[in-house]
C-alpha cells in the first residue's frame, strides 16, 4: 500500500469508527436519565450516573503540583534532570488573591544518576524518582501552607508501569514511593486537605466495564463495539458541559489490583474516580480522590465544582489553572537541558555516548 | 555604588558581540539608556536598542481571546508573575585598562550569560563617549545625569549636519551651539561663525535684550538686500551666472573686464555691471556683443554686483563674532545661492590666505544651496560647499550643513560631515539616505530617530565614539520668531491692525 493510500484509509477507518462510536453513544443516551440505585450494585456508589455540578464561589487555598523530566544516557549510566514545582492558590470569592511557590524560585533542574538499570528498569526508576520528588513537595506544601485542595498532575495512584519485577534493582524504590504516597495520604487526612489526581487523556476503561457488567448486562442490552472505546471518549458523549459522572472506586477488588495490594486498605479501599467535563470542545477530565466518609456525592461535588471552576476557562481546553501555572514552573527548557547534557557529552569519548547520538547522518 | 539593572539570559543569538540580552531586574532601564558589563576584557559599554516584555500567559492569542471572553486572566492566573522585560543591548565598545589610563576598544568577546548588568558610570559613560570637559555643551544625555560637552575639533572640523524635519528644533540645536561658541573663552580657541540664514531665525542674536542672554555686541546682521558683491574682484562669479556662453563671447566679455580692471589699477577707482556692459556695446555692436549685454542687464537687476563688497567680510568675521547673513528679505533663489557661493567662497579663500580666522558657516536650509541632482547653473553656491566640505579641514573652514530634506542635499557634501546630529526624522527616504551616509546609524538606531521627541537628539560620527542620544539643551538667547505659537502670531496680528486702525482714525 503506498502511504497516500494508506493516509485514505486511515482517515477513512477513523471517520467510520467515530460514526460507530457516535451511534452507540445515542443508543446509551438513556443513561443519562437512570437511577443507579434501582440495580443494587455495591459498585454503583451514587443515585445518578450523570450530576449538574454545583457552582460555587472558590475561596481558600488551592495547591497544585507538577514536574518537569528528561532523562538520557550515556554507557549505561542514566542521566535525569527533574524539576519539580509547587504552587498555592488563595482565592477570595473566585478571585486569585495570592500565590505562593514552592521552591520561591524557579530553580536549577535537580540531576539524578541511576547506573546499571535495564530498559524496563530505567523506564520505572524514571516515573519513580519523579513521582517521589512531586510527593516530596506535596507533603511540603500541605505542611507550610494548609491548602484546602492539593492536586496533582496525573493519577493519585502509581501506574502499572511504575511497578518494577520482584527482582529488579528499583523495587525498593518503588516501596518507598508506595510508602511516600500513603504518607502524603495521611498527612492531607490530618490536615484536612483534599489530594484530588488530575488526569488528561486518561485512558483507563473501569467505567466501561461497570456500564456493561452493572448496568447493560441487568437490562439485557449487549453492545459489542462498546470494549473498543475508553472512558474518556464514551463519557465525553454522555456528559455535557457542566456535569460530572458518577464517581466509582478506583478497583473493585484491591487485592487483584497490582498496585493497591501493595497500599494500606484504609486507603487503596477508598479511592474513588470520576470525569468530569468542563470544557465544551475538550475530553472529560479523570478526577481521582480518596473518600474520607460515606457521603461519596457530597465530596465528589465539592471536589467537581472547584476543578470546574479553575478549569473551564477555555472552551478547547479543560485542566486546574494551578496545575497550569505549576507546569509553567516547571516545564525545562531545551536550553537548560542543552547545558547539562552538551557538557557531559563534550567530556567523555564519543565512544560512550549512545549510538543514536552518534549516527553521523 | 554602581546600580545593578540586570542579568544577561542565553538565547540563541545573544549574548555576542553585536547583541547582548538581558532581563530587568531594576525598572529603571530605557531604550536609548546605557548599560554597563564587566567582563573578560574590561568594561562593556551597551545601548539600549529594544525592550520587550513577554508573559507566557499571553503568548497564544487564540488563548488569550478565549479566556478573556468569559473570564479575566488576571482573576484566574497570576500573570504578573510571568511578566519579565528583556532589553536587546547593542555593544558598543569596552572601556580597558592600559596602566592609570583607560582606553576605548572594540568588543572582540561576549559576555557570559549570567552577568550581571549595571547601569553606566557617569564617569565611564563620559570617557567612553569621547566628551570632553572643555567641550560644547549642547544638552544632556538621555537618561544619565551626564553633560552632553562635545570636543569643538571633533565636532566641527571635519564638518556637521543637522538634520530634521520641520519644527523638530534644529534652529534651536543651532542657536545652542551658536551660544557655545561665542561664549567660549579665549584660551580654548574661538571661532568666528557664519550663518546663512534663509528665513531670519537667528535675528534675535542681534537684538539687544535683558530677558534673554544678550550676544548682540557679538553679532552682525548682514541683510540679503544690502549685499553687494565687488565686480571687480569677482570675474570668475560673474562667468558662472551667465553659464554656458561661447568662447568669442567669453573673450568679448575678458577683454572688456580686463581693460576696465586696467583703468581701475590707473586710478579710476572700481567699475560696475553697468559700466562693463557699457564697455562691451561700446567696443562693437553685433549680435554677440547684444547677446552678453543683454544677459548683463538680467544680472543687474539682480542688484548683487557692485563697485565694492557691502559689508566687507574681512571686518566682520572675527573670533567669537557671530555674522547672519539673513536672506529672508530676498525672494529669488538665484540670487539667494549666489550669496551663498559668494560668501562661501569668500570665506574659504580669506581662510586659506589666514585673512580671517579660523570659521564656522552655518548653512540653514542646505539642501537649497547644496541640492542633489540639479544642473551646476542652477546649482551655482554647490560647488564652492562642496569644496569646503572636502578641502575645508585642512584650513580651519568648518561647514555646518542644516537640512530639513536631506534626501535632496548633495550626497558628496553630506557624506563629507564626518558628525551628524539627527533630531526627529520621519519621512523615510530622508531616513534612509541619512542611514546611508552614517555607518553608525544601524536598523536599531533608524527605528528610534523616527520616534524622537522634539528636542531629542541623536549625534553620530567623529564627534563621539559611540551613538548618542541627548536632549537638547534650554537655550539661553531670544527665541526666534518662528518659535511663536500660531496662536500667538495671530493674536499680534489682530492687535498690530487694530493699533493700525485706531492710528489711522486719530489721523484722519
Amino acid at each position: 500500500m503506498e502511504i497516500w493510500e494508506f493516509i485514505d484509509s486511515a482517515a477513512r477507518r477513523i471517520n467510520e469508527r467515530e460514526r460507530k462510536i457516535n451511534s452507540m453513544l445515542q443508543n446509551l443516551a438513556f443513561l443519562r436519565e437512570i437511577q443507579l440505585n434501582e440495580f443494587g450494585s455495591p459498585e454503583l456508589s451514587e443515585e445518578r450516573f450523570v450530576f449538574k455540578i454545583p457552582e460555587e464561589k472558590i475561596n481558600g487555598k488551592v495547591a497544585g503540583v507538577d514536574s518537569g523530566f528528561c532523562m538520557r544516557s550515556f554507557s549505561g549510566i542514566d542521566i535525569m534532570l527533574v524539576r519539580t514545582a509547587g504552587v498555592v492558590f488563595e482565592f477570595k470569592n473566585s478571585s486569585l488573591s495570592r500565590v505562593d511557590y514552592l521552591p520561591k524560585n524557579i530553580e536549577l533542574p535537580k540531576p539524578i544518576l541511576r547506573e546499571g538499570l535495564e530498559k524496563d528498569e530505567a523506564f520505572s526508576s524514571e516515573s519513580v524518582m519523579r513521582l517521589m520528588e512531586e510527593l516530596e513537595i506535596g507533603i511540603k506544601l500541605i505542611e507550610n501552607y494548609r491548602p484546602d485542595f492539593l492536586l496533582l498532575d496525573g493519577s493519585i495512584v502509581p501506574q502499572y508501569a511504575d511497578k518494577p519485577r520482584k527482582d529488579s534493582k528499583v523495587i525498593d524504590e518503588y516501596h518507598q514511593l508506595i510508602e511516600k504516597f500513603q504518607e502524603l495520604y495521611s498527612k492531607a487526612i490530618k490536615n484536612r486537605c483534599k489530594v484530588v489526581g488530575c488526569v488528561e487523556d486518561s485512558r483507563g476503561s473501569r467505567l466501561r466495564q461497570i456500564i456493561e457488567e452493572q448496568i447493560l448486562a441487568k437490562k439485557g442490552i449487549n453492545i459489542k463495539e462498546l470494549n473498543q472505546i475508553l472512558d474518556s471518549r464514551l463519557v465525553a458523549g454522555i456528559l455535557r458541559k457542566g456535569e460530572r459522572s458518577f464517581a466509582f472506586k478506583y478497583s473493585p477488588n484491591i487485592a487483584k489490583h497490582p498496585i493497591l495490594v501493595d497500599m494500606e486498605e484504609k486507603f487503596a479501599e477508598n479511592i474513588y474516580v470520576f470525569y468530569l467535563k468542563a470544557s465544551e470542545f475538550d475530553m472529560p477530565l479523570r478526577l481521582e480522590f480518596i473518600a474520607a466518609n460515606n457521603n461519596i456525592t457530597k465530596e465528589a461535588d465539592k471536589i467537581a465544582s472547584l476543578c470546574y471552576a479553575l478549569s473551564s476557562l477555555h472552551r478547547g481546553y479543560s485542566y486546574p489553572s494551578v496545575l497550569i501555572e505549576a507546569d509553567l514552573r516547571a516545564r525545562l527548557q531545551s536550553n537548560e537541558i542543552e547545558i547539562v547534557f552538551s557538557r557531559i557529552a563534550n567530556r567523555i569519548s564519543p565512544a560512550l555516548k549512545m549510538r543514536r547520538s552518534s549516527r553521523p547522518f | 555604588m554602581r546600580k545593578e539593572v540586570g542579568v544577561v539570559v542565553s538565547t540563541q543569538d545573544s549574548p555576542s558581540v553585536s547583541e547582548v540580552n538581558f532581563v530587568i531586574t531594576q525598572n529603571t532601564v530605557k531604550r536609548g539608556s546605557y548599560v554597563e558589563i564587566d567582563y573578560d576584557e574590561g568594561t562593556m559599554i551597551c545601548l539600549v536598542t529594544q525592550l520587550i516584555k513577554t508573559n507566557r500567559y499571553f503568548e497564544r492569542a487564540d488563548s488569550v481571546k478565549e479566556i478573556e471572553t468569559n473570564n479575566e486572566i488576571a482573576r484566574n492566573f497570576p500573570i504578573a508573575e510571568w511578566e519579565f522585560l528583556v532589553a536587546k543591548a547593542k555593544p558598543l565598545g569596552c572601556l580597558a585598562e592600559l596602566g592609570k589610563k583607560k582606553i576605548v576598544k572594540r568588543v572582540s568577546l561576549p559576555p557570559a550569560p549570567g552577568s550581571k548588568v549595571f547601569a553606566a558610570e557617569k564617569k565611564n559613560l563620559f570617557n567612553f563617549l569621547g566628551l570632553d570637559e572643555n567641550g560644547l555643551n549642547l544638552g544632556n544625555v538621555e537618561f544619565h545625569d551626564i553633560e552632553m560637552k562635545v570636543n569643538m575639533d571633533s565636532l566641527l572640523r571635519k564638518h556637521l549636519a543637522i538634520v530634521a524635519m520641520s519644527g523638530a528644533g534644529k534652529s534651536y540645536l543651532v542657536s545652542v551651539l551658536i551660544e557655545e561658541l561665542l561664549e567660549r573663552k579665549k584660551e580654548l580657541g574661538r571661532l568666528a561663525i557664519v550663518v546663512i540664514d534663509p528665513h531670519g531665525e537667528y535675528t534675535g542674536f542681534a537684538e539687544p535684550t535683558e530677558e534673554y542672554a544678550n550676544y548682540s555686541h557679538q553679532t552682525n546682521l548682514v541683510r540679503g538686500q544690502d549685499i553687494r558683491i565687488s565686480l571687480a574682484n569677482n570675474f570668475g562669479l560673474l562667468q558662472k551666472l551667465l553659464g554656458k556662453i561661447s568662447t568669442t563671447q567669453k573673450r568679448i566679455l575678458s577683454e572688456a573686464f580686463n581693460s576696465l580692471k586696467e583703468e581701475m589699477k590707473k586710478g579710476n577707482g572700481p567699475f560696475s555691471l553697468e559700466e562693463l556692459k557699457e564697455r562691451i556695446l561700446s567696443e562693437a555692436k553685433n549680435e554677440k556683443t547684444r547677446n552678453i549685454a543683454s544677459a548683463l542687464e538680467e544680472l543687474i537687476k539682480l542688484k548683487i554686483f557692485a563697485k565694492t563688497d557691502n559689508p566687507s567680510l574681512l571686518d566682520i568675521v572675527k573670533p567669537a563674532q557671530l555674522t547672519i547673513i539673513d536672506l529672508s528679505d530676498i525672494i529669488d533663489m538665484k540670487k539667494k545661492t549666489v550669496i551663498v557661493d559668494y560668501v562661501a567662497s569668500r570665506l574659504f579663500h580669506e581662510r586659506r590666505r589666514k585673512h580671517i580666522p579660523p570659521f564656522l558657516l552655518v548653512v540653514e536650509e542646505a539642501h537649497q544651496f547644496a541640492p542633489e541632482k540639479v544642473s551646476k547653473e542652477e546649482a551655482i553656491s554647490k560647488g564652492i560647499i562642496r569644496t569646503i566640505a572636502r578641502e575645508g579641514r585642512k584650513f580651519g573652514a568648518c561647514l555646518a550643513l542644516v537640512s530639513q530634506r536631506p534626501v535632496y542635499l548633495d550626497t558628496t557634501a553630506l557624506a563629507q560631515c564626518n558628525t551628524k546630529i539627527i533630531l526627529r526624522l520621519t519621512n523615510p527616504y530622508d531616513v534612509d539616505h541619512v542611514s546611508k551616509s552614517s555607518e553608525a546609524i544601524d536598523a536599531d538606531a533608524k527605528n528610534m530617530i523616527t520616534s524622537l521627541r522634539v528636542g531629542e537628539a541623536l549625534i553620530v560620527g567623529e564627534a563621539v565614539n559611540a551613538p548618542v542620544f541627548f536632549n537638547v539643551r534650554q537655550r539661553k538667547s531670544m527665541p526666534s520668531k518662528h518659535e511663536i505659537s500660531l496662536e500667538e502670531q495671530a493674536r499680534m496680528f489682530e492687535e498690530f491692525m487694530e493699533e493700525a486702525n485706531r492710528e489711522a482714525e486719530a489721523y484722519l
